[in-house]
């Protein structure tokens, strides 16, 4: 059992009272990273050194990511 | 294999003793579980101290509880006290041991369960596959050449197949609902969070639930009532039912839109709205959590991790923060609406998997006419109810000639009684209910 899960969980609720639901108006909606340059510097900022077995991967699982990102911003039915 | 509910008023009646259903289900464990690759670790020596336990209760005098010597598993993700919980992976295979039971677990031993066995998931329960690098892929009891689903698969594999009369698993996104599906038996994914999670290894918070595998709605309701510790009191009256149209009425088997339509015939066909960016959301929630969950351990050993789970584990540590809280700030308003959308209704009729087990060998769906991964997609129909936190049961069409496939009794918040009224009704009818394999035991 992981020990992080408590406090994975604290963090997680606590963004949540403390973030505003959405962004500030009229800014841009951020995007998943999916250039190479994008995945490398997220990668960075996340601490995660991409192997390079992964890296297609991560990569194509990105791109559905970003699938899921753009059908959620679709206008409302 | 007798039923929970069989079993444990013969234990109690002093037909039999624990011990002696605990040692006829290890050994048919031990003659025909092998093949399905459904058994993480088999816990001899525990069972038989609890079937101890609960045979001195009855020699004393002492009632063990509802369930009284019913021999049971759990998922590889429940802490079992004494042993490390692995969560499916060789990452944690050397954690240090649980002290304590998963509290579902607690609740079930103190009602007089007997834990056997812990069972097989996909890493992490990151799939809907049970396809393990470490453990293997867990096989259908009705084909073996088809999957039984996941992430739960091993504990419906081991119910499936008879070997077990109950077990838990958990679903995020329809890791108890997809595989009982496909291998024919019940599964409940709670209302969220309304059964105990302590103990259990998470995946994505925001929609983990543990629940119960079973044969019968009988025992799913008398499960529900040890783990939850309420009494499953319908409301009475008519129960208001309702067809999910829209998205739940394509990607389906015929049989299913055939039995809902014949389940209630003339009941409305209601849409819930924005179906797509629903699991599109429930999507980026899940690859989130999970990926900052494990970010620590992606980044010292990510090659430790299971081909099939890191790429997406990874690619979920890298999402940024503000995508995810617009995603969770959708759920809250999309929960809302849809409470209110379906207040005048006990329950909701959809299918749960859109088609039957996928072959192992090619483990891929159709959907939307095309090809996908069954390890991401078999969800199709059961992520947008995760979202929404309404308790849902899978329930298996009885259809004794052909491969399982199962539909979901949705219901209101904490409306599981009325989800357990309405299925007694058609496993009455005949129109749903478990058909053993061949060869079960």
């Amino acid at each position: 059992m992981p020990r992080v899960s408590f406090l994975h969980q604290f963090q997680l609720a606590l963004r949540r009272w403390l973030t505003p639901a959405a962004g500030p108006a009229g800014a841009e909606p951020v995007q998943v990273p999916q250039t190479p340059e994008e995945i490398a510097a997220a990668a960075v900022e996340a601490g995660i050194v991409i192997p390079e077995a992964c890296a297609p991967g991560v990569a194509a699982n990105l791109a559905l990511l970003a699938s899921h990102a753009a059908r959620m911003r679709e206008d409302a039915s | 294999m007798k039923s929970a509910a069989d079993i444990a008023r013969a234990v109690r009646g002093g037909e039999c003793s624990a011990m002696q259903v605990l040692e006829e289900c290890l050994a048919a464990i031990r003659a025909h579980a092998a093949p399905l690759v459904a058994v993480t670790r088999l816990l001899e020596d525990r069972a038989r101290e609890d079937a101890g336990r609960v045979d001195a209760m009855i020699a004393n005098g002492i009632d063990p509880g509802p369930l009284a010597g019913v021999p049971y598993g759990v998922k590889d993700l429940f802490d079992v006290a004494g042993f490390p919980t692995t969560a499916g992976s060789t990452i944690y295979a050397d954690a240090p041991p649980a002290a304590t039971d998963a509290e579902a677990a607690a609740r079930l031993r103190d009602a007089g369960g007997v834990l056997v066995a812990t069972l097989n998931m996909d890493e992490f329960a990151y799939g809907f596959a049970t396809i393990n690098a470490a453990h293997g892929t867990t096989r259908n009891p009705h084909e073996p050449s088809r999957l039984a689903g996941g992430s739960s698969g091993g504990s419906a594999a081991m119910v499936a197949a008879g070997l077990l009369p109950l077990s838990l698993g958990s679903d995020t996104n329809g890791s108890i609902r997809v595989p009982a599906s496909l291998t024919g038996i019940y599964g409940l994914k709670p209302t969220h969070a309304d059964l105990p999670l302590a103990g259990v290894f998470p995946f994505a918070e925001s929609f983990d639930d543990a629940g119960p595998f079973t044969a019968s709605v009988a025992d799913m309701r008398l499960v529900w009532e040890v783990l939850s510790g309420k009494s499953a009191v319908s409301s009475g009256g008519a129960l208001r039912v309702a067809r999910l149209g829209g998205r739940f009425r394509e990607n389906a088997d015929p049989d299913q839109l055939a039995a809902i339509d014949a389940m209630a015939p003339g009941a409305p066909l209601i849409e819930l709205p924005d179906i797509a960016r629903a699991r599109s959301a429930a999507f980026l929630i899940t690859a989130f959590e999970g990926g900052h969950l494990h970010r620590e351990a992606l980044a010292k050993q990510a090659l430790a991790f299971d081909p099939a789970t890191r790429d997406r584990l990874i690619a979920g540590a890298l999402l940024p923060r503000t995508l995810y809280e617009e995603a969770q700030a959708f759920r809250a308003e999309y929960r809302a609406r849809i409470e209110v959308l379906v207040a005048d209704f006990d329950v909701l009729l959809a299918p749960a998997t859109p088609c039957v087990a996928p072959p192992v060998d090619d483990p891929r769906i159709t959907i939307d006419g095309k090809l996908v991964p069954a390890r991401a997609d078999l969800g199709i129909h059961t992520q947008p109810i995760s979202f929404t936190g309404l308790p849902s049961l899978a329930v298996p069409l009885y259809r004794p000639d052909a491969l399982p496939l199962g539909l979901q009794l949705i219901g209101r918040p904490h409306g599981e009684a009325e989800l357990f009224r309405y299925a007694a009704g058609l496993e009455q009818q005949g129109t749903i209910g478990s058909i053993p394999p061949p060869g079960a035991a």
